[in-house]
């Protein structure tokens, strides 16, 4: 009997969490489901964002100048040095001579610039009379620059708002999860003298993980099927915002922001997160004091 | 009275619930170690002065002192230390319904704190008392009305509460489950907890107080028999109106 009941109290002592899961499996797996599901909003904007961030990029490295040297012969290593001496020129890349053709300066102007800035440098480039021609289409640039400022605008408001849908769709279930399916529980636990914090204390935990959980979930399923979306269609040639594939680094930026999102929205669904943690030094030292 | 301690204190209070007249002017005094029995005309007027003394709800008028903590006054972060030593044994036993019968005599002790060893001791001991041994790892939803009422008992008396308050802790219990859950209030009292009881049947048991309600008014009778097992207390003061 001794050895039973120390058996059934080890299993007691974290009973909250761990045989609150194995008890509620059902449950927290539909709650899995739902979260993962409705997750998957925030995550898809996250995506688009990083999209948009990309074409960004894209479109600064459009904003090429092309430059075409005026003596054939000239040694273009020592006209390369020159050109990148002059402010605001970033990178250059070099096309030799193709027969008669002299060859050509791809220049790419540095993502600050505006376009009067790169005016002022395409007229300095002239002045330095080793090209015949500079090339640099004004609609182009000013559209270029004008689609990376709105591309980085979008990637922002569509960041903030996965941020704020995640924190707000997680305060909503988790809330639901926490007063309303567990309202006999926290009533007994209240009437048997436990504080705030200690009634909510395992329901947040599991909420947290069950987040963080369905997050990832979400991110996974995203990127699986953006990247069968995008060996089965070519997506670049419908849309220049979803050029790029997505590359380990924009992975592991994904998954960093769907942790973020994950504790930002935990702590979001805390909507009393401070209070609770006050309540429990209250706790404490009003224990300390009573004793 | 001078040097009697007083454990639960009612003062003129008044109480309306839900438009009626729970508590009128109720005065009501018990002194540490009383085993006292309420009679009330109205459930309202019972569950009012539950809800009253386990501090889920304010007076209207008056003050409630519990263990010469005025209650009324009390900060809502302290409420639940006052909760943990009150020992609430209600009408229909509110009880984890999935949890064991282990499980749920735990809950009052984790919360008080207490460590493990001590744990095992008292749930033993009480699964002992309350001869619900064969039923320790039974889920309570299972268990019938009576007994689940009289593990209601045994787990509002395991962690030793300064006060216990029952709502007629019999009602629909086995003969045998009924000394079972007496047995184990009047230890508790004899223990030194301060027992109320709402209870119909005054005249079964050795009360030190006896209390009437009638209209929301309590009535304290005099303190009418002292039992055997009370001898050691005190005699008690006259009581009020």
């Amino acid at each position: 009997m001794e050895h039973r009941t120390i058996q059934l109290i080890a299993n007691t002592t974290i009973f909250e969490l761990i045989t609150g899961l194995r008890r509620d499996a059902g449950n927290h797996l539909r709650l899995l489901c739902v979260l993962t599901t409705v997750l998957l909003i925030p995550v898809v904007m996250v995506l688009l964002a990083m999209a948009s961030t990309n074409a960004a990029t894209n479109l600064e490295t459009r904003r090429l100048v092309s430059a075409f040297v005026a003596n054939a012969e000239m040694r273009t290593d020592s006209l390369k040095q020159s050109v990148l001496r002059i402010p605001g020129v970033e990178q250059i890349n070099v096309l030799p001579a193709i027969g008669n053709i002299p060859p050509i300066l791809e220049v790419t102007p540095a993502p600050s610039l505006t376009l009067t800035d790169i005016e002022e440098m395409v007229s300095k480039m002239q002045s330095t009379g080793a090209f015949s021609f500079v090339n640099a289409d004004k609609n182009l640039l000013r559209q270029n620059i004008s689609g990376s400022d709105k591309a980085r605008s979008l990637a922002l408001v569509l960041f903030l708002m996965a941020l704020v849908t995640a924190a707000l769709i997680c305060l909503v279930v988790v809330k639901r999860e926490i007063f309303r399916k567990n309202s006999a529980a926290i009533n007994l636990k209240r009437q048997l003298g436990a504080t705030l914090a200690a009634i909510t204390r395992p329901y947040v935990l599991r909420a947290a993980a069950l987040t963080a959980l369905a997050v990832s979930l979400a991110a996974i399923v995203v990127t699986v099927f953006y990247k069968i979306l995008h060996t089965y269609v070519d997506i670049s040639s419908y849309s220049g915002i979803l050029k790029d594939s997505i590359p380990v680094r924009n992975l592991l930026i994904l998954a960093i922001v769907c942790i973020i999102t994950a504790c930002f929205a935990a702590a979001t669904a805390l909507q009393n997160f401070f209070t609770v943690i006050k309540q429990s030094l209250k706790s404490f030292f009003g224990v300390a004091f009573a004793n | 009275m001078a040097g009697d301690p007083a454990m639960i204190h009612l003062s003129k209070v008044t109480k309306i619930s839900a438009g009626k007249t729970a508590l009128r002017e109720a005065t009501m005094l018990l002194p540490k170690g009383s085993y006292a029995s309420l009679k009330v005309d109205s459930e309202t007027t019972g569950i009012a002065l539950l809800r009253l003394l386990m501090g889920y709800e304010k007076p209207d008028r008056g003050t409630v002192r519990i263990n010469d903590i005025d209650i009324t006054r009390l900060a809502q972060t302290r409420v639940p230390f006052l909760r943990r030593n009150v020992g609430l044994l209600e009408y229909k036993p509110n009880l984890a319904g999935n949890r064991t019968v282990v499980e749920n005599l735990a809950m009052p002790l984790q919360i008080a704190g207490f460590n493990r060893k001590a744990m095992n001791e008292r749930i033993a001991d009480k699964l002992e008392q309350a001869g619900l041994e064969e039923q320790a790892s039974a889920i309570v939803q299972k268990l019938n009305e009576s007994t689940q009422r009289l593990l209601a008992c045994a787990r509002a008396t395991i962690h030793h509460p300064q006060t216990i308050l029952a709502d007629n802790p019999d009602a629909g219990v086995s003969s045998e489950h009924r000394e079972r859950i007496f047995k184990m209030i009047e230890a508790a009292n004899n223990g030194g907890s301060t027992v109320l009881l709402i209870t119909g049947d005054v005249h079964s048991r050795a009360f030190t107080h006896t209390l009437n309600a009638y209209k929301g008014t309590l009535i304290q009778d005099q303190h009418k028999k002292q039992s055997q097992h009370h001898s050691r207390k005190r005699s008690l003061p006259n009581g009020m109106v």
